[in-house]
């Protein structure tokens, strides 16, 4: 645990209690929020190596217990300019993907989805170019302390001159097919979520099985990231371990930030709500290019 | 001994019985021989033999003398015989048979000697002093008022004169005299027998509002606060003050204030002219202000003079009280939740008195038992407070004072754990304020009065816990201590000078040094035990920060002909940290114009600069929230604020009204960052704040009944406030969390007899602007789209929040009513038993609203509401 989740406990501990002698209830209320008319949800990532993809849903209200419907009725189309490049077909449950094409890195996209019943939805973004990896070691596959543990160093170079966004992530593969994002931990500054370097546990600042950060601490140079990675695959059925870095746009940035953040804050009813970034025009989701870049770190030759 | 007009101007009509009405005393034909005889004499001779009148000052005919024979002379010119070479002119006022002796305008002139009437105002009772006094002139519609320690100066010709002095809840002085010198007059003022008693307050005083050139600012009674019906019967001065118009209370029980739109940073609290960093108790639901300490209260919210600086929206100056030099005396209150008791007296009569209050709550001695265990287990929280202050009279022209005010809160928990409770987990919380004044009057003439204060100020903030896990034999094998610590302190040095030179200047100036120290936060942690690797360890993320703070001011309250009053002033201050130094010129402006004897346009313009900052991301206050300093990084915050209002008396002056309109920008506010760190453990604090900007205008009515048995007023705020900033709402204006379309409040108190009082108070306010989901959506990750990816963590779930701050609560209401009984046993001993009742028709106001599923699992807004109906009594002896 954080130390500044700790100390936030003690405090919101002790408010409750205050607040519980001070007779406090909860009570249903008849909130009257503004009528929410469902509208085109499209959740899309794409990249060069995978034909065009995307999820089409439709949001409810706020206070309806149903799920999210998918829509399997929508026209979604992938323009360059003003051409229809790609026409996506559904494949089930929401669930749209082009027979062929791949998107070309540095190119503006536009994604259009129109359904009867909705408001035709828009949304643009690009791919931006890829990371120059330099090099991935690991420094120790077996840490003392947990033999499940690696630690790896990834060395790669910011282009300079720009702002870059990255997306981090690990894959282990069994033999018998089952992939798995696996997590991962690091104090390195880079991956920090609070940029806090004080721990009065072993918590690290980071552990997820995914993160997003950007170049702000590294603009223009050359980096090696160190992170701890498990693998808890037994050697046998393990086939390999992967990793996944990807140069991603500044849409995806801020979506998988905010729709983070979000999640962080929804227990806490005493900080300010974070609003999802949203780059759907008359609709919501996210359309969102990134550029992966994977190398596998770990493989079972004993197979 | 004061010299008094012989005769005064005494209409003739007093004896018409004697003399026909229109006679034409200039036929009158007089007769006389004198030979260096007295003019006096003479006046008085011919005022007995020919039933005339003579008016005149008595120094203006001291020491001539009269040589002149006549015989049947018309009145006229033996007046010109009489009065040759005397230098004195006369008027002859035929209808009243009377005869005005003056000084010619040319002999004026050259005799244009002003002299000054200068002293103090005080209770007659405990000798305190009484803050802004009317001291006035009647018949010339002249006067001043008493600054903040009780002083006045007023500067005319020499003439003869009435001063009235009145103040509210004191019976009026009428002080007759002739100003021939510079004068001193110290005046002790008797309170009113009866609370609310009705006084005749002096027509045309100073401190009516409409004459005041300043605008935007509110005396609040002492009495009142301390009348009104209180939440568990602890009288507060903060939550008085958030019922006038203009000053939002931020959540339900808090006593944050939130004034024009502005943080609750953005006040500065002066205690005796020592800020105070965090004003609340108990996570605000108390403040630290103990009523019986206290003296006096105002509120600046707008049209800010030169003097004041260093916050953008309001200046909270509370006053304790000096102790009674006369006589010793005190009281002892005992509520639910707290005791208190306050002493004075003198210790050198008329010298040297003292006072000292203290205040502890027993909630934890109530809730122990609801909360230990037989396990071991327990807990409790307390606050306690102290105020002491002495002041010695070294001369008429020497006073000094030295006030100290230390509180502290502390809640601790105590848990054992483990199937021997060989765990033990105790964590605590607490804050403290403390803040000191040395304060030196001094008056180098009774024109220039002197205030030379030393402050010392300082808010602490700490958590703290302490793990001891112990073996089967007992034996520590592992404990583990962890402390955080914030705070500031501040020590200033100011002086202020009062120059009057005439009534028709106030001129005020001087010079103010603050040095800051700002402990944004520090962690210390140590491990011991058997077999552990010790720690031991001080980390502080953002380092104790020094910071100078530095202004000059000056103000001229001016009047400009019959009607026109301004305010006019310049604030200079300059503010270095880590060699960055940022430097604000902020040019001050209030003015009043009379459109005629009781109503009056005013107008302001000022511009503030603030060298602090809050940071805060709860809405709630609590004392985490952490003051940093404007860096290199981090800009001053600054505001300029615009008003216009109409201010009129009405009833007889019982009642005042005014009507303000105001227009403030905000820039440069800090907020953090959406998802920043609770207790700014943070490397660098700057790295996670986002500056903006803020907009807030709107209009106030308030009408406020001093006198009478019933007293109160009714305020009423339309407003809209904004924020804007880049990295929040996605850079798109929205609503501040306090930003309240209505503000309502009506409080009332009336002497039913003059044994029992009654007061209520009902508020209103458009509930707060908060954000609420309106919708649910399917949220993408890439990890879901990677074909059989087994991945756990998010739920692929997102609310969709139309924007920040765009829904709105239910409106806050609440009425309170509370009944005083006094049994008065001498002059000075009485019994005061009180009744209240908080939220008396049991209103279910929110506190916060949240998402959660109804008894049958569909989803719901829900909301947590504090204080339900709370009825409460206290006791408290006066002695």
């Amino acid at each position: 645990m954080k130390n500044t989740e700790f100390f936030n406990r003690i405090i919101l501990y002790w408010f409750t209690l205050a607040t519980g002698i001070f007779m406090g209830c909860e009570t249903i209320v008849d909130a009257k929020l503004p009528e929410h008319q469902p509208v085109l949800v499209a959740n899309s990532f794409f990249q060069p190596d995978s034909t065009w993809r995307a999820h089409i849903s439709s949001s409810t209200p706020i206070l309806s217990d149903a799920d999210f419907p998918a829509v399997e009725n929508a026209t979604v189309e992938i323009l360059e300019g003003p051409q229809v490049i790609s026409r996506l077909t559904h494949i089930g449950n929401g669930n749209y993907r082009a027979a062929t094409g791949t998107p070309i890195p540095g190119r503006a996209y536009q994604l259009r989805v129109s359904a009867p019943d909705y408001e035709t939805i828009s949304a643009s973004d690009i791919i931006p170019q890829p990371i120059a990896i330099n090099s991935v070691a690991i420094l120790d596959s077996s840490v003392e302390a947990d033999p499940n543990l690696m630690e790896i160093s990834i060395d790669f170079s910011d282009p300079p001159n720009e702002k870059n966004y990255y997306h981090l992530s690990f894959l282990i593969e069994t033999n018998s097919g089952e992939r798995y994002a696996t997590y991962f931990f690091t104090n390195d500054p880079l991956l920090a979520e609070t940029n806090s370097d004080i721990d009065i546990s072993s918590e690290p600042d980071f552990s997820g099985i995914q993160a997003v950060f950007d170049d702000a601490l590294i603009a223009g140079e050359r980096y090696t990231l160190n992170i701890n990675v498990y693998n808890f695959i037994p050697a046998p059925e393990l086939k390999q371990v992967s990793m996944t870095l990807s140069a991603v746009s500044k849409s995806f940035f801020d979506y998988f930030k905010t729709s983070e953040l979000q999640e962080q804050t929804e227990d806490n009813p005493f900080a300010e709500p974070t609003l999802v970034y949203n780059n759907i025009k008359n609709g919501l989701g996210i359309f969102a290019g990134y550029h992966p870049t994977s190398m596998t770190i770990l493989e079972n030759f004993d197979q | 001994m004061t010299i008094f007009l012989r005769t005064s101007l005494i209409i003739l009509l007093l004896c018409p019985l004697l003399f026909a009405l229109g006679e034409d005393i200039s036929a009158l034909k007089l007769s006389g021989n004198y030979q260096h005889t007295s003019l006096k004499e003479v006046l008085e001779e011919i005022q007995v033999n020919h039933s005339l009148t003579f008016s005149y000052v008595d120094k203006n005919i001291a020491g001539i003398s009269v040589t002149a024979t006549f015989a049947n002379m018309l009145l006229a010119q033996a007046m010109d015989l009489i009065l040759k070479n005397s230098g004195l002119s006369y008027k002859i006022y035929n209808e009243s048979r009377s005869i005005v002796l003056f000084l010619p305008p040319e002999k004026k002139s050259a005799a244009k000697k002003q002299y000054t009437i200068s002293g103090y105002i005080r209770d007659m009772q405990s000798g305190e002093s009484l803050i802004g006094a009317n001291i006035f002139d009647p018949e010339k519609v002249i006067g001043t008022t008493t600054n903040a320690y009780g002083f006045f100066s007023l500067t005319l010709p020499p003439d003869s004169m009435t001063l009235a002095v009145s103040y509210i809840g004191y019976q009026n002085s009428y002080n007759r005299f002739l100003l021939d010198r510079d004068m001193e007059l110290n005046i002790r003022l008797q309170p009113s027998s009866v609370e609310g008693d009705t006084i005749q307050v002096v027509a045309d005083a100073v401190e009516l509002i409409e004459n005041k050139s300043q605008m935007s600012t509110i005396d609040v009674p002492i009495r009142q606060i301390k009348t009104l019906p209180a939440l568990l019967g602890e009288v507060d001065v903060l939550k008085t003050i958030q019922l006038l118009p203009g000053v939002q209370s931020g959540n339900e029980g808090t006593s944050g204030l939130y004034v024009r739109g502005g943080g609750p940073d953005q006040n500065l609290i002066l205690l005796d002219g020592a800020p105070v960093y965090n004003a609340a108790h108990l996570f605000g639901f108390f403040s630290i202000f103990n009523a019986d300490a206290i003296n006096n209260v105002n509120l600046t919210k707008g049209g800010f003079p030169a003097r004041y600086g260093g916050r953008l929206s309001s200046v909270v100056e509370i006053n304790m009280k000096e102790g009674n030099n006369q006589r010793f005396g005190g009281n002892l209150t005992i509520g639910l939740v707290s005791s208190k008791f306050m002493l004075e007296g003198p210790l050198a009569k008329n010298k040297t008195s003292f006072l000292i209050a203290a205040r502890r709550t027993y909630i934890d001695v109530v809730t122990r038992p609801f909360i230990n265990n037989d396990n071991g287990d327990s807990g409790g929280f307390y606050f306690y407070d102290i105020n002491a202050k002495l002041n010695h009279k070294f001369s008429n022209k020497d006073r000094l004072f030295f006030s100290i005010y230390g509180g502290n809160d502390v809640f601790s928990a105590k848990e054992n754990s483990g199937f021997n409770n060989e765990t033990v987990l105790e964590s605590g919380i607490g804050w403290q304020n403390i803040t000191s004044t040395l304060r030196w009057n001094h008056l180098f003439s009774q024109k220039l009065f002197s205030n030379t204060i030393l402050t010392f100020s300082k808010y602490r903030f700490r958590t703290e816990s302490d793990e001891v896990l112990r073996n089967r034999a007992g034996q520590v094998s592992e404990a583990f201590r962890s402390q955080y610590l914030s705070g500031i302190r501040d020590w200033s040095a100011r002086i202020d000078f009062d120059y009057i030179p005439s009534p028709n200047h106030y001129i005020k100036f001087g010079a103010n040094a603050i040095f800051h120290r700002f402990s944004p936060g520090a962690l210390t942690f140590n491990k011991t035990g058997l077999n552990v690797e010790e720690l031991n360890d001080l980390i502080a993320p953002s380092p104790e920060t020094d910071a100078a703070e530095f202004s000059l001011y000056l103000e001229d309250d001016m009047k400009i002909g019959e009607r026109l009053k301004a305010n006019a002033g310049l604030h200079a201050s300059m503010f270095s940290v880590n060699g960055k130094n940022y430097q604000s010129l902020q040019p001050r402006f209030s003015s009043r114009f009379l459109l005629n004897k009781t109503t009056a346009l005013k107008a302001s313009f000022v511009t503030m600069t603030q060298y602090i900052h809050l940071l805060t991301n709860t809405g709630i206050g609590l004392p985490t929230d952490l003051w940093v300093p404007s860096t290199d990084r981090v800009a001053p915050q600054k505001a300029w604020q615009a008003a216009v209002g109409i201010a009129r008396s009405l009833a007889n002056t019982a009642i005042e009204f005014s009507l303000e309109g105001y227009y403030k920008q905000m820039d440069r506010l800090i907020e953090y960052k959406d998802g920043a760190d609770f207790l700014g453990l943070d490397t660098d604090w700057q790295n996670k704040v986002d500056a903006g900007e803020g907009t807030s205008y709107g209009a106030e009515v308030f009408i406020q009944k001093k006198r009478g048995k019933t007293t109160g007023w009714l305020g009423y705020t339309l407003s809209w406030t904004n924020r804007q900033f880049q990295n929040l709402n996605f850079g798109n204006r929205f609503a501040a969390r306090y930003d309240r379309r209505h503000d309502f409040s009506i409080v009332a108190s009336h002497s039913l007899t003059p044994n029992i009082e009654v007061s209520g108070n009902w508020v209103y306010g458009s509930g707060n602007a908060i954000s609420l989901p309106t919708a649910r959506y399917s949220g993408g990750s890439l990890l879901q789209f990677n074909p059989n990816v087994f991945f756990g963590g998010e739920n692929g779930e997102i609310e969709y929040f139309p924007e920040r701050n765009s829904f709105r609560m239910r409106a806050y209401h609440r009425l309170d009513l509370s009944i005083r009984f006094h049994k008065r046993k001498s002059a000075t001993k009485e019994h005061i038993f009180t009744v209240a009742i908080y939220n008396v028709y049991n209103r279910k106001n929110s506190f916060f609203l949240f998402l959660d599923f109804d008894d049958a699992g569909n989803p719901a807004i829900k909301q947590f509401s504090l204080f339900p109906v709370v009825p409460s009594i206290s006791y408290s002896f006066t002695f």
